[in-house]
């Protein structure tokens, strides 16, 4: 596979079926950062899919900066997948949540599938964000195919491709969080007294607990949870995020800087939060911050974490919980109707999306050095074409 | 298995003198050091008799701050602090402390009442505008938040002493008047420099007219370190903070702090603010300064100075074993020659990891693998973990050595058979081993009819900066009475 940037290739005629056969386009990969930052992007020439019968080819617009998670093969044993993969979370931009697994894209219908009938919402021509199905190709090429038209979401015209990339992964994650975090609220309310006062510690400023905040104040806007349910937001050294939660006044900010021993950042968090919490959403990806953390929880609390760092973690943690009476929940990211739903908020101006800031594609490995460092404020989008 | 040599040399106080071998620094049961790494650390290591020349001219910088006519020279200034009695357990009463040290600060309101104290306190914020606003607006602020604290503890009838904690460089002058140098830790107020921060707080309390503070110190944090420690143990006479920074305070004759200028509150002493992190700023300890402290000292903020605590404090600590790591992993000696981006990243080796790689039992290396892994060391051996390990304890023995070496000198400068060492600052509270460390080296160097402790000292910026208005209080009240 040759290791080359191609020109931008122009495809102005879906209907020739017989010409993609010859027809290469541009794939940028982004693994998960090592031990060397620069051996994690990637690009390749990859032929041109031709269109699934009941799907869709997708022209690629914006595609939020993830990385891949180096899947387990059946035939590796754990033991070596780990040591392979060279998987080091502690780059600060990882660790921070600015840079996580995921796939986001935001594009324009370039061709339908034989078996599909146009409809007002979703035709050649139309801007959608493509929902993360399981089964979906790694890597962000020019021209991505979807095999159901289940897995488009419309875009409203007033929502810019670079916000609708961000949906997909990130913001969808951080709803599902916030939607469990509802679930034990609403079980709080119910079991502590009338004056109790939930208390949730949202862990990261990158993309993710951005999304997570944003979202939780508005679905913790209604007056039944208005003065029950208080948010400390624990940052990592973003100075942009301090001017833009200077805006969500009913937001305690703590700041987790590394430097400080961990009994100091534990005294601090208490202190912000007015004592231990009820649910922490951590979207920090290393022992250090899902054991400080469970250190910032109430016996009983419920840290809630991504399924990737559940699944590489809580072997770890099982028996430290067991002790302390917590739990550690996996949460999934989130469905498709989580995902219009999104679409439909962020539109709306209901939830207002983080800052970001927009590459060219061409400079996905720099992008990518700079988040490990979470040098971006917000998130980094990716963008293939000048197409809003 | 730790080795130990012991010479039986009697050193100047007639004491056995053990001369502690370089095997003692090994921990591991099962392995050793490797010896290449062993001799690579050997210029971090400091023997008993380069201590004791430390000392000599630790002694030597200190009279040359205490006289007037050296003083301007020296660079370990010796600042007479005013502070001239210490707390005999008579304070009784209210007192305020306003702890001001960065973008946020304290107030308290302490309660002591012989050898019982109440305290309460609360944190504000100073929001970036006033941080870089005029000095009125800031003073104003500061009154405000008094103001809003003193009624909410329901006190605002009462006239209350207030000791303030100004942790900026200042110039004192007396007692009650300090005389701001420059600004640091991103304030920027006009009309502050070169002004006596005393008063301006002085006339913001005034300007309001709805509270009675009356501001009788003004303090640093080892003054108030010392104070803190002195209230429960009379003995307390030097107060020591070895945490982001390194500095110390200690009782000295008053006539021998040729810079007091003030009169004479009665006690004959005052507390000296050594500024004893500038130790070596001249040259003095060039011929144990490492290439690892002359890496450090490069890229720090104030290349040139505060050269002790660039080999002693928590800021540096971290990053003056990551140099070493990635010195000797360039060189083979560790990771089998491989690094990662992180490890190789100044300022990505934190001193709390120094803490928490000596926290593991000896020949365990729980702690460490997960430091390792973070960053992106996972290919380490357990030879890799025994000479980190080794490193650390190089590094931070050393540390405690050159803490231990400053303490000697002053305990064998005063006149006092029993002393208590009032101790504050992260590296102490948080290291596994700081204080024994210490302890030890202390009991090598010292002479043994002086009896000494170690004690940590509890919220010297806040609790010790009441204590100092609490005293000054009794010494007014005491004054007022003579002369009745």
């Amino acid at each position: 596979m040759m290791l080359t940037e191609s020109s931008l290739i122009s495809f102005n005629n879906p209907l020739t079926r017989s010409g993609n056969m010859n027809k290469l386009c541009r794939q940028v990969s982004i693994e998960s950062p090592g031990p060397i930052i620069k051996d994690c992007v990637f690009s390749f020439e990859v032929p041109v899919p031709d269109v699934p019968a009941e799907g869709a080819r997708i022209r690629v617009v914006c595609a939020g900066a993830c990385y891949r998670m180096r899947t387990r093969s059946p035939s590796t044993s754990s033991v070596s997948s780990v040591e392979d993969s060279g998987y080091s979370p502690a780059h600060h931009g990882v660790r921070d949540g600015a840079l996580f697994p995921g796939y986001e894209v935001a594009g324009v219908v370039d061709a339908l599938g034989s078996e599909v009938t146009p409809s007002d919402e979703i035709k050649v021509g139309s801007r959608v964000v493509l929902y993360p199905y399981d089964g979906i190709p790694h890597g962000y090429a020019e021209y991505i195919v979807v095999p159901s038209m289940d897995f488009l979401v419309p875009v409203p015209d007033n929502l810019p491709l670079g916000v609708a990339a961000m949906l997909p992964t990130g913001a969808l994650l951080a709803k599902n969080a916030v939607v469990t975090a509802h679930k034990h609220v609403v079980q709080l309310l119910q079991d502590r007294a009338t004056d109790h006062v939930v208390r949730i510690l949202i862990v990261g400023t990158g993309g993710l607990a951005l999304w997570a905040l944003r979202i939780a104040e508005h679905h913790f806007q209604a007056p039944e949870y208005g003065s029950r349910v208080k948010i400390t937001v624990a940052t990592l050294k973003d100075e942009g995020f301090m001017r833009a939660a200077a805006e969500l006044k009913s937001v305690n900010i703590v700041q987790w800087n590394e430097d400080l021993y961990e009994k100091q950042l534990i005294e601090r968090t208490k202190n912000a939060c007015n004592g231990l919490v009820d649910i922490v959403i951590d979207f920090g990806t290393t022992s250090r911050s899902l054991h400080r953390s469970l250190q910032c929880l109430n016996s009983g609390g419920v840290v809630l974490v991504s399924e990737e760092v559940a699944e590489r973690l809580l072997p770890k943690f099982s028996r430290l919980i067991h002790q302390t009476n917590q739990k550690i929940e996996p949460v999934a990211n989130g469905s498709i109707e989580q995902l219009r739903e999104l679409v439909k908020f962020v539109a709306t101006g209901d939830i207002v999306a983080p800052p970001h800031t927009e590459f060219s594609a061409d400079e996905a490995s720099k992008v990518v050095e700079k988040l490990c460092h979470s040098e971006i404020p917000g998130r980094a989008i990716l963008r293939f074409h000048d197409i809003q | 298995m730790r080795i130990k040599r012991v010479l039986g040399i009697l050193n100047d106080f007639g004491r056995v003198e053990l001369d502690h071998d370089i095997h003692d620094y090994e921990e591991a049961a099962g392995m050793h050091v490797s010896n290449e790494i062993r001799e690579k650390c050997r210029d971090l290591i400091l023997d008993n008799d380069t201590l004791k020349k430390i000392g000599a001219i630790f002694l030597d910088n200190v009279n040359r701050g205490l006289q007037k006519a050296t003083h301007d020279k020296a660079v370990v200034k010796c600042f007479p602090t005013y502070v001239q009695d210490l707390p005999d357990g008579t304070e009784n009463g209210k007192f305020l402390a306003l702890d001001l040290g960065g973008t946020n600060f304290r107030v308290l309101l302490i309660e002591l009442s012989g050898e019982h104290f109440e305290m309460k306190s609360k944190i504000f914020a100073i929001p970036q505008h006033i941080m870089l606003g005029s000095g009125e607006q800031l003073f104003d602020h500061i009154a405000e938040c008094l103001a809003i604290f003193v009624k909410e503890e329901q006190v605002q009838q009462e006239t209350l002493p207030l000791g303030f904690t100004f942790s900026f460089p200042l110039s004192q002058k007396g007692l009650t008047v300090g005389i701001l140098q420059r600004w640091t830790k991103g304030f920027n107020c006009s009309n502050v420099v070169g002004n006596d921060v005393v008063q301006m707080l002085n006339e913001a309390i005034e300007r309001r007219g709805d509270v009675k503070i009356e501001v009788c110190a003004i303090l640093n944090d080892t003054t108030g370190t010392l104070m803190s420690c002195a209230w429960k143990n009379h003995d307390c006479r030097i107060g020591l903070i070895v945490g982001t920074g390194n500095n110390g305070c200690y009782v000295e004759k008053q006539g021998n702090a040729e810079l007091f200028e003030d009169s004479d509150m009665g006690s004959g002493k005052v507390i000296i603010n050594l500024e004893n992190g500038a130790f070596g700023d001249d040259g003095c300890l060039d011929f144990v300064r490492t290439e690892y402290d002359r890496e450090v000292d490069k890229h720090s903020i104030n290349p040139g100075r505060q050269i002790q605590e660039k080999m002693i404090s928590g800021m540096y600590m971290g990053e003056l074993v990551r140099l070493a790591l990635e010195k000797f992993t360039k060189e083979g000696l560790l990771f089998g020659g491989k690094g990662s981006d992180l490890l190789y990243e100044r300022g990505r080796f934190y001193t709390k990891y120094v803490s928490e790689i000596e926290s593991d039992e000896p020949g365990m290396f729980t702690n460490q693998k997960e430091i390792l892994e973070e960053l992106g060391l996972k290919h380490a051996t357990e030879q890799d973990y025994v000479n980190v390990r080794f490193v650390c304890e190089c590094v931070s023995r050393r540390a405690a050595h050159l803490a231990s070496t400053s303490i000697v000198t002053l305990l064998h400068k005063m006149d006092e058979k029993k002393v208590t060492i009032g101790v504050d600052g992260s590296v102490y509270r948080y290291h596994p081993h700081f204080h024994n460390l210490m302890m030890e080296k202390i009991g090598e160097l010292c002479d043994p009819s002086i009896e000494f402790g170690l004690m940590l000292s509890e919220d010297g910026s806040g609790r010790g900066a009441a204590l100092v208005a609490a005293v000054a209080a009794r010494q007014k009240k005491k004054a007022r009475s003579t002369a009745t």
